[in-house]
């Protein structure tokens, strides 16, 4: 091979390669930007433990109220951070798992895994919200979306416990949670949620029982 | 590198550069598989990918509405780009450095996919440790620097603008990146000793490899030039053998032409003691009588007392020439009978020459008789008795001429060990049987003697080139019949009780040129019983 097709053949592949890498350095972020793309904020959260609710909060711990959305396969991170919070608080916390079925939804809509996952966690109640009345309640919009309420009804957290779309692991949520419980307050009341539409409207009054 | 010490130091040079292009060809065919390898183990995890971003999150949803997750995008395309580069380049350009570095790369870029698409799972993380012991497998520590610094990079990069994505807290220090690199890094270190180590294996054994190439060589250049003096050696040795073969050959023929040169010389001394002694004379002076007297022939007829007696002496001087005429006739028939021999001994010798035989039809005992007329002659010689036994009278196909020679040699011995025994009644039984036996119908040449007999330790080299239990014997008769007897296909055998037992020798022909049952036919129509021997 002469010298002028050996180097015309060095920097085709080169630049193919340099193309290539341009490329997939360009996917890798847009997913990690999806990844790390939280979903809208609550219009409006309820300040108070609603009175409509049909649960009941905890007079001696903290009251968690998890809204998921039983197809999303982003909640599944959230779950298993659940699993690992409830581990970690050693029994004082409550928590309640609404798993929302709007109006409609097909008869097998809750069949999947995350209900298994959620009914095996221990010390969870797992509640079907009919209609998201629930949800709607506590002006929760996205599943995952996690609000914590202390023994006075007064709300303490509201947000995600995962630090991505289904992206396990240390997240400041979690650790906000974990210190409420140990102190009753947190630096950190709220943070991104990431995962599905839960498809219902708040209708949570700012303030208000 | 080692050499063995005696390889000339002329060969160590160019030893040690087939060291290095073997070396290089070894590491080239590891890349090229490596990388084969390495392109299947992609497009496998691309579809690996694709499966678990299905099986973990298929669709997005919103309410009651869903559509496909995004996942399952990034699995396709994404990692479907990943893995595109390097296995094109696998392909198309194997073995080449940077094939393999993009190849490394693709690996951990595969790595933070599949963490991606499993949600961050701790174990996902595994895949990044498990990829730079794949890579390893190049035995070239180079690969794996980019894979280090693209899992660096990625650390250091999600550090700085979203740490908790890649440490699971917002806040973090700036150099914890360095932390987990670190990690990839100890890996790393132990995997750069094992590839150094392996590239020094690899270099070892293209240097025994080449050693023994060399070795090979010079063993084979050793090998081809015994050869060729052996191949020289044995021309030498054929070229030998055949000189040796000629002699022996010219020696038989020699003793045969011999054999029947002494019967042509014993008719021809005859014929000239017949001829001196001729009553020829008689008629010249028959002729002179009558020529003194050929005025007065009736006169002397008449009167004279030799001419009354003179036509009485004709007639016997006439009956006397034709007896005379009659026995010279017999001699030079002998003398005809024995050059024809000759030439039919030389014919046939010219005939084996040419790697041929010359066989005809002819009556076996018709064979005999001219080989009792050969050794014999027309004299007979009281000491001898031969007593005839010819139980084939038909014709059959043989090589006369060999058969012929064979039994002359066996009729001379026979009369020689008579001789030689001193005894008045010396025998000789000839006779001629037709054996049926597994492989065919055969004839037999019986020759029997009543003479001195043979050792038995002298019966297993009886037939052996130059072997004589005679005074002024050569030892070539019986060899070169044995010789002649399985040239046509049979065989020579001798019996003897020992020493004043006589002996006896069997020549044992296939009956040739017809078939099985031809033979049969033929030695039933003669009423001779097939003998089993």
């Amino acid at each position: 091979m002469t010298a002028p097709k050996k180097w015309a053949r060095i920097l085709t592949g080169r630049s193919l390669v340099c193309v290539w890498a341009a490329a997939v350095c360009f996917g890798s972020f847009e997913m990690v930007r999806y990844q790390m793309k939280p979903a809208p904020a609550s219009a409006a959260v309820a300040q108070r433990w609603p009175s409509s609710l049909d649960l009941t909060p905890s007079a001696t711990t903290p009251t968690l109220v998890v809204s998921l959305h039983p197809q999303c396969p982003c909640s599944r991170a959230t779950v298993h951070e659940l699993a690992e919070l409830m581990s970690r608080a050693k029994g004082r916390l409550s928590a309640y798992v609404l798993f929302v079925k709007p109006s409609g939804a097909p008869a097998d809509w809750l069949d999947g895994d995350l209900m298994k996952l959620a009914k095996a966690i221990p010390n969870i109640s797992v509640v079907v919200d009919e209609g998201g009345r629930n949800a709607a309640a506590l002006g929760a919009t996205t599943s995952g979306q996690t609000i914590v309420y202390d023994v006075t009804a007064k709300v303490q957290f509201n947000g995600g416990i995962t630090d991505g779309r289904g992206h396990e692991g240390e997240n400041a949520g979690l650790a906000a949670i974990l210190a409420i419980v140990r102190d009753g307050k947190s630096q950190v009341s709220e943070t991104p949620v990431y995962g599905c539409s839960l498809g219902v409207c708040s209708v949570a009054a700012h303030g208000k029982d | 590198m080692t050499q063995s010490s005696n390889i000339p130091p002329a060969l160590v040079d160019r030893i040690r550069e087939r060291a290095i292009v073997l070396r290089d060809e070894h590491q080239i065919t590891l890349w090229k598989q490596t990388d084969r390898l390495f392109a299947g183990l992609l497009i496998l995890q691309w579809l690996v990918g694709i499966g678990v971003a299905l099986w973990i999150s298929p669709r997005a949803w919103e309410g009651l509405e869903s559509y496909p997750h995004p996942h399952v995008w990034s699995a396709i395309f994404l990692g479907g780009l990943i893995a595109a580069c390097p296995v094109a380049l696998a392909m198309v350009r194997p073995g080449e450095a940077m094939t393999r570095f993009v190849i490394s790369a693709a690996q951990v870029l595969h790595s933070a996919l599949l963490i991606h698409l499993s949600g961050g799972r701790i174990e996902t993380h595994f895949h990044v440790f498990g990829s730079l012991a794949f890579l390893s497998f190049y035995r070239d520590w180079r690969v794996l620097v980019p894979a280090t610094l693209i899992v660096a990079a990625d650390h250091a990069i999600r550090g700085l603008y979203w740490p908790e994505s890649a440490f699971g807290v917002a806040i973090t220090s700036h150099w914890r990146w360095l932390e987990h690199a670190g990690w990839v890094v100890f890996e790393d270190v132990i995997l750069i000793w094992s590839c150094l180590r392996g590239a020094r294996e690899i270099a070892l054994l293209a240097a025994r490899q080449a050693e023994l190439e060399t070795i090979n060589h010079r063993v084979e250049a050793e090998v081809a030039r015994q050869t060729e003096r052996l191949e020289s050696v044995t021309q030498e040795l054929v070229g030998t053998a055949r000189r040796a073969g000629m002699a022996e050959i010219a020696t038989g023929v020699l003793h045969n032409v011999g054999n029947v040169l002494n019967s042509v010389n014993v008719a021809a001394t005859v014929a000239v003691r017949k001829v001196k002694e001729s009553e020829i004379a008689s008629v010249a002076k028959v002729s002179d009588m009558l020529q003194s007297h050929k005025d007065d022939l009736a006169g002397f007829l008449g009167a004279d007392e030799r001419g009354k007696h003179l036509l009485a002496f004709l007639q016997e001087l006439g009956n006397c020439l034709d007896k005379e005429q009659s026995g010279l006739l017999d001699e030079l028939q002998t003398v005809t009978t024995g050059l024809e021999h000759i030439k039919g001994i030389v014919g046939a010798q010219q005939q084996h020459a040419k790697s041929g035989s010359l066989r005809e039809k002819i009556q076996p005992a018709d064979l005999v008789e001219q080989a009792i007329s050969m050794d014999f002659g027309s004299d007979t010689d009281p000491q001898f008795q031969v007593i005839r036994d010819f139980r084939v009278t038909t014709p059959i196909i043989l090589e006369k001429h060999k058969v012929l020679q064979i039994l002359i040699n066996l009729l001379s011995n026979a009369r020689k060990a008579i001789s030689e025994s001193s005894r008045p009644d010396g025998r000789i039984n000839i006779s001629i049987e037709a054996v049926e036996r597994a492989e065919g119908h055969r004839v037999h040449f019986v020759v029997r003697d009543n003479g001195v007999g043979i050792r038995n330790e002298h019966l297993a080299k009886i037939f052996s080139h130059g072997f004589t239990t005679q005074a002024s014997g050569h030892g070539f008769g019986l060899h070169s019949a044995a010789n002649a007897a399985r040239e046509m296909g049979g065989n020579l055998l001798a019996h003897s009780d020992g020493i004043g037992h006589g002996a006896t020798f069997t020549l044992d022909l296939p009956l040739g040129g017809m078939t099985s049952a031809e033979q049969i036919v033929q030695a039933r129509s003669q009423g001779v019983p097939c003998n089993q021997q």
